[in-house]
């Protein structure tokens, strides 16, 4: 890493630079700290002076940074900077490869975070009146549901949750009831706007997390 | 004797050429160029380059090119396909969304006239990438309209191109309202070699009572007349990965912080693919009359 900054700068053209390089060691190491950093740097009469600055102790790891100048060059210089600080890692830069990119992170790079930073936006704002308990399978759980054609507020239903299925802003759970005689599963959006409120009533004991079983035990057990 | 008659009429073509109709220029244009180029063919001495009344022409009468780009609606822009969720309307309703992002790009490189090139379209560039990643004609190119290296350029073709200069930056709140109908169009999904049922949407044949054709294609022509296939007969063959486009989609949302344009319905290709979201074509209300 330190390298290969230095390489970056060495490819800019001439030039007083100043570099900074940061290296993390986890192993805390006692007496002077050598960074042995080469070049091949093509400036015409400028050579690469490095600086130490003195290195800070964080909680696990101990942290050396590295200030580069280039004041007069040579073809290829080499230099070695003694770390006179107290605590200060031994690092021993031999040119590190970059860290390997596969194809299908370099396409969406730059975007990749806006479908979360969406499905936050959208969860918050959407939970924002309401309070929306924390469903699992196994809950018992009654809601009052609108029904947009209708226009009524009633529609209280009723159920134990079979499955929850988590998807951002479209997470679902569903519900299974056995409404006279027959056996009834209903699918809800956990964030949609129709649901007014939602409420655990109780909570049975399942080693789960989809309850399909359930479709082909008796009625009793779907019932609540 | 050959050259003195290409000169003369040359010569007097240029002032009709500069102040006529384009399309009696061209009647004109083709006479007396196609008479000027027998002589030139006759005389073996003449070696010397058009004339230069031939050379003030129209790019594209002069040399007999025809423009076949169509006409956007529109200026559009370019994209990048993010992914896609659920949005929920007012009403309740989940409606499926694309979420279209935009990356470093959608500046103007050239803005092409009728004068310079023969027709009237703005070139977009998109995408920065690295020096490396392209040649040095195209750095050239960019860096004419002071351009950062851009990977794709693409072209809109409008009856006016007033108002864009080289180097302007296009941002898509005001390109696009919510409740807008855009197209978008990008590479589809290559599915490979497929057969006919999927690429065409052949029925299969029985799967049993002795049936030996499931996925086959069936009859593929007549008998002794034509006693050939005809050609554009659906067969299989390679599908997916083309170009494809995607009609009268609503603009659900412009995010300008997040610099996303989101879009009911889906648009071709996966995450990261490149869109092209131009105002949707409605017959009878904006394409423009070529």
């Amino acid at each position: 890493m330190a390298s290969s900054c230095l390489r970056q700068v060495a490819a800019s053209p001439a030039g007083f630079k100043t570099l900074v390089l940061s290296s993390t060691s986890s192993k805390p190491c006692r007496g002077a700290a050598h960074v042995k950093v080469q070049l091949a740097c093509s400036f015409r009469g400028s050579a690469l002076r490095l600086a130490v600055n003195a290195s800070q102790k964080s909680n696990k790891h101990t942290r050396a940074i590295v200030a580069a100048e280039a004041v007069a060059e040579t073809a290829e210089v080499e230099a070695e900077v003694v770390v006179s600080a107290d605590e200060a890692p031994i690092v021993e830069v031999e040119q590190p490869e970059a860290p390997l990119r596969t194809g299908k992170s370099r396409k969406t790079k730059g975007l990749k975070n806006i479908m979360e930073t969406l499905h936050k936006r959208a969860i918050e704002a959407a939970t924002e009146g309401k309070n929306i308990p924390d469903i699992r399978t196994g809950d018992i759980v009654q809601l009052r549901v609108e029904v947009p054609e209708n226009k009524k507020r009633v529609s209280l239903l009723r159920g134990i949750c079979i499955g929850r299925q988590n998807a951002g802003i479209h997470t679902t759970f569903r519900i299974r009831r056995v409404i006279a005689g027959v056996g009834v599963e209903m699918v809800f959006p956990l964030y949609s706007p129709n649901i007014k409120e939602i409420k655990v009533i109780d909570k049975r004991k399942v080693r789960r997390a989809k309850l399909f079983y359930l479709r082909d035990k008796i009625a009793r057990l779907s019932s609540c | 004797m050959a050259a003195a008659i290409v000169s003369v009429s040359s010569i007097c073509l240029s002032p009709s050429s500069s102040t006529s109709s384009p399309a009696q220029e061209m009647q004109s244009v083709v006479s007396t160029r196609s008479l000027s180029f027998q002589g030139l063919r006759a005389s073996k001495a003449l070696q010397k380059p058009l004339p230069v009344a031939v050379l003030f022409q129209k790019p594209s009468l002069r040399k007999g090119v025809t423009i076949s780009m169509s006409y956007e609606a529109g200026m559009g822009v370019m994209g990048t396909k993010v992914g896609m969720m659920t949005y929920f309307t007012d009403v309740g309703e989940a409606i499926p969304v694309t979420v279209i992002g935009f990356r470093e790009g959608n500046v103007v490189t050239q803005v092409k006239t009728d004068l310079t090139d023969g027709y009237n379209s703005v070139q977009i560039g998109y995408r920065r990438v690295r020096d490396r990643k392209l040649t040095k004609p195209e750095l050239g190119h960019l860096s004419k309209c002071g351009a950062v290296p851009l990977r794709h350029l693409q072209e809109f073709r409008l009856t006016s191109v007033d108002g864009f200069e080289p180097g302007q930056k296009l941002s898509i709140d005001e390109l696009f309202k919510e409740g807008d109908l855009v197209d978008v169009s990008g590479n589809s999904i290559g599915k490979g070699f497929q057969g006919g049922i999927k690429r065409w949407n052949f029925r299969r044949g029985p799967m049993t009572h002795g049936s030996k054709s499931h996925r086959q294609l069936g009859s593929i022509g007549a008998g002794t007349t034509p006693g050939r296939v005809y050609p554009g007969k659906k067969m299989p063959g390679r599908m997916g990965g083309t170009k494809t486009k995607i009609r009268k989609l609503e603009v659900i949302k412009v995010d300008t912080e997040l610099r996303t344009l989101i879009v009911k319905g889906a648009v071709p290709g996966k995450a990261g693919n490149l869109l092209r979201i131009a105002p949707a074509k409605i017959v009878g209300k904006n394409i423009p009359k070529s």
